[in-house]
């Protein structure tokens, strides 16, 4: 048997929002096909995904729910951004100075401290284990 | 030297494609217990690893550092590495232990260690393991839709019937990578055709998978892959830390993920180590755990060949599922690329996730012939789709699929498809004709379906992926031009992003977008008659494949020679040269044809006229009181004027008798009656009359198939079964009037 009530949706249906703020009950296949509306109303919001991140962690998911606060900050880090901090951190495409700015931009300009951080450790590692730009064209030779 | 011609058989069967090798550990061509495995070990000082797998600190590599950061839970790891190990695979398989209790102490395990622990079970252990620790209660099923022409059309109608089916998630992948955009689209407007609430995704290089998530054309993504040794992962253009940044990315966009491992990639990209598959699998699953992935697809997925072609490959292939639901993810079982040339090895290797169960049973199973699946071909196709529900039902196991009408599939076909062409409409994109639209329909693959001018086509996508248009002009479309379901259930799985309930572990919607997750639908087993099992109105649905009949009902076939007789009263024992037939209860009134479908009228008249051939009288009886052939015949033979008597049931088995002998005994018996023709009959008249005149007759020799017995089983068991339900003991048997009296030519 499912047990609703455990079920998050059902809990928080009055009070979600999405990430522009409109409330989910306000969302209405009538408005969309009035015209109203973008992606961005369809967007989760920083909110809703801390609570998800509760609800992961209360069931032993401790990661996942990690995962759910890092997401949490990055909710309102534009897609190209995103996409570039992703590209960054892939192997030999960044100098360490170069994270290094990623970690900043997070940090002070997104307020993602846990994303920074994120960066950053991935930035001591790749310097460690050879993985920076410079590092890999060094190599090469 | 001499041949065996049976080798030589055997040498051309389907297994003697496969390859088969010896292990070779140095080249990681080995499944468990590769001399550079190391032995398990964990040190924590303040809070921090500083030895892991025998392995110090100052050591690790990329994975090593990423693990040991990340993955194990500190809390618990120092209580559950001090447990034996054989004593953590015994809790596995033990009903009383919860599995919450086990999960606990997996979580603080090293990937050495967590491979110790399953290699202590057998392939039964492993499933009654997986059975009682996979995430969610309700197993459920993922397939594969795409296509070689990437045929819009064709794309919609396929992720219809996929979700109409019963698949819970479809994936899709492109051709030309160009076409991603309308392919995601495709396949989210025919799934929400099929059924609302399947969650779709479009397996393309990260970023572009990532842009289709943030244009709402795709709900989930499963293609984060991860290598068990630092230089195949980089060889993946990846890192830990760049597959872990896109996981919160994807998250961000309340996008569900799940990544990708498998034994075996580490071996192909020359990058094992010499390390075993098994234990490079377990890094890889404590990465897609650290790196919080809800869940993994894992089963060596494309690789399958290699560890099949090596000893206790499949088995590992079982225990690399295990490990991932050890340490609480959600695992959607492989079965998604070929496994074998041999369908007997192909079946035998799903059986240890079909049985079970898991989360996905399929990460992908090919819901359309295997010549237009773009991932390889999976290990089952749409060919393949009678057989599965035919297993459900014969294992009693929720396998994810139902069976469905071809009209109403059909219908659902066209429908997904014109709503499509709605869509291409209102983006401006080259249209979807009428006739593309009736070949998606009835389309077995795609070189059923009408070229496009691909040029245009691509040039469209790019359009469509860079410029302002999204799902919701989609949504608009469809609202607008008739087919407000689908907009609604495409509206739903939208909306549903806001909420983020699927991004939980194991989540999948029910066809009224509940969601089915780890937090809500959490496994429950804990021994026989608790756990997942089909029951109700789901049981029923997979009993009802449409192959399946009422058995009370008699079926008859199209022939339309219908035997009249007329009944003259009771039989009287006869005199003279005679040929008694005598015929079971139901011949000629409930039944009119005998289990390979000859008309009773015809089977008859051959019988009256072999006997006629010989110059000898016939008459025929009706035998009342009893079915069993024997008691036919010999009450037949008691009552025949020359002592002969040929006993016939309405299912077509026939005997020749001679009065006095016993009623088991006979002259001639012909059991298998699904093997008789017309032409049988009449010479069993012939017989019968020569036996009866005393002339020398040449026992008749039927021919023997071995598949009679699985063809006619049933049947005859039905067909006695009415015969039976026609006795009416103590009554006489009656003499027969024939009223279709003439033979047709044989």
């Amino acid at each position: 048997m499912i047990n609703s009530e455990k079920n998050a949706a059902r809990l928080h249906d009055k009070s979600i929002t999405s990430k522009t703020g409109v409330p989910l009950n306000d969302l209405s296949l009538e408005r969309i096909a009035a015209g109203w509306g973008d992606m961005a109303d369809f967007s989760i919001s920083r909110q809703a995904l801390l609570r998800q991140a509760e609800i992961a962690t209360a069931g032993g998911w401790r990661q996942l729910g990690e995962n759910f606060r890092r997401a949490a900050e990055l909710v309102n880090v534009p897609d190209d951004i995103i996409l570039q901090i992703y590209e960054g951190l892939r192997p030999f495409r960044t100098t360490a100075a170069e994270l290094g700015e990623l970690a900043s931009k997070l940090r002070l300009q997104f307020h993602a401290p846990e994303c920074a951080r994120w960066v950053e450790e991935a930035a001591e590692v790749y310097v460690s284990r050879g993985l920076l730009k410079t590092a890999h064209e060094n190599s090469d030779r | 030297m001499s041949q065996s011609r049976r080798f030589a058989v055997r040498a051309a069967r389907e297994i003697n494609k496969d390859t088969f090798i010896q292990e070779w550990p140095e080249a990681g061509l080995v499944l468990l217990g590769a001399t550079a495995d190391p032995h398990p070990s964990l040190r924590l000082e303040n809070g921090q690893i500083v030895e892991m797998d025998g392995k110090p600190r100052e050591q690790f590599d990329m994975i090593d550092t990423f693990i040991a950061c990340h993955s194990i839970q500190l809390d618990v790891a120092e209580e559950a590495m001090a447990v034996d190990s054989l004593q953590l695979a015994r809790i596995l398989v033990d009903i009383h232990v919860p599995r919450a209790q086990v999960i606990r102490l997996m979580n603080g395990l090293t990937a050495a260690k967590l491979v110790e622990v399953v290699s202590y079970l057998n392939v039964v252990e492993m499933m009654m393991a997986l059975q009682k620790i996979r995430v969610r209660r309700t197993p459920a099923n993922q397939a594969h839709v795409t296509n070689r022409k990437d045929s819009p059309a064709l794309l919609a109608a396929d992720a219809a019937e996929a979700a109409f089916r019963g698949f819970a998630e479809i994936e899709t992948t492109v051709g030309v990578a160009r076409y991603a955009p309308w392919n995601a689209l495709a396949v989210l407007v025919g799934s929400q055709t099929g059924r609302g609430g399947v969650l779709t995704q479009c397996a393309v290089e990260e970023a572009m998978s990532l842009r289709l998530a943030m244009k709402g054309l795709t709900t989930y993504a499963e293609t984060l892959s991860v290598y068990g040794t630092d230089p195949a992962f980089i060889d993946g253009d990846d890192t830990p830390w760049s597959k872990g940044f896109l996981a919160s990315a994807y998250a961000s966009r309340g996008v569900k993920i799940r990544f990708t491992s498998g034994t075996g990639s580490e071996a192909l990209m020359a990058h094992a180590n010499g390390q075993s598959m098994l234990y490079l699998e377990a890094r890889c699953l404590l990465m897609t755990k650290g790196a919080g992935s809800q869940g993994v697809q894992n089963g060596s997925i494309s690789c399958i060949a290699l560890p099949e072609s090596l000893p206790g490959g499949v088995a590992a292939v079982a225990a690399e599922n295990l490990l991932a639901a050890m340490l609480g993810l959600e695992v959607a079982t492989g079965n998604d690329a070929m496994a074998s040339h041999s369908d007997i090895r192909k079946c035998a290797k799903l059986m240890l996730q079909f049985l079970p169960g898991s989360d996905f049973i399929f990460s992908g199973y090919s819901s359309i012939p295997k010549q237009d699946n773009m991932f390889g071909g999976g290990n089952l196709d749409a060919d393949d789709l009678d057989d599965y529900l035919v297993l459900q039902r014969d294992m009693k196991v929720d396998g994810g699929l139902r069976p469905v009408g071809e009209n109403e599939t059909l219908a659902v076909r066209r429908r997904a498809a014109e709503a499509l062409a709605v869509v291409f409409d209102r983006f401006g994109f080259p249209p979807i004709t009428k006739a593309e639209i009736h070949a998606a329909e009835t389309a077995y693959a795609s070189p059923d379906m009408p070229d496009r001018d691909m040029a245009a086509d691509l040039a469209a996508a790019e359009r469509f992926l860079s410029g302002p248009d999204t799902v919701l002009g989609a949504v608009q479309a469809l609202a607008k031009n008739g087919f407000p379901d689908i907009a609604q259930n495409i509206f739903e799985i939208e909306r549903q992003r806001v909420i983020g309930d699927y991004l939980q572990p194991s989540a999948i919607f029910t066809g009224r977008f509940d969601v089915l997750s780890g937090i809500n639908d959490a496994n429950d087993y804990m021994g026989p008659g608790t756990g997942y099992r089909p029951s109700g109105a789901r049981w029923e649905e997979i009993c009802n494949i449409p192959q399946a009949y009422d058995p009370r009902l008699p079926r008859h076939a199209t022939s339309a020679a219908t035997l009249a007789v007329e009944e003259c009263g009771e039989a009287q024992p006869g005199s003279g040269l005679e040929v008694v037939i005598a015929v079971g209860p139901a011949f000629g009134t409930r039944l009119q044809q005998t289990v390979n479908d000859l008309p009773l009228a015809e089977v008859l008249a051959q019988l009256r006229a072999g006997i006629a051939d010989e110059g000898v009288a016939a008459r025929v009886i009706k035998i009342y009181r009893t079915s069993d052939l024997g008691q036919i015949s010999f009450e037949g033979s008691r009552l025949s004027g020359s002592g002969i008597a040929i006993g016939t049931q309405s299912k077509g088995t026939t005997v020749i008798h001679r009065r006095g002998l016993l009623p088991l005994n006979n002259l001639e018996l012909f059991s298998q009656a699904s093997q008789l023709s017309l032409e049988h009959y009449r010479r069993i008249g012939r017989n019968a009359a020569r036996y009866a005149s005393g002339r020398p007759a040449e026992p008749l020799l039927v021919p023997v198939d071995n598949m009679a017995r699985l063809k006619y089983i049933v049947k005859t068991t039905i067909l006695h079964r009415h015969e039976t339900e026609c006795v009416q003991s103590g009554r006489p048997a009656e003499l027969l009037r024939i009223k279709t009296l003439e033979a047709t030519s044989v």
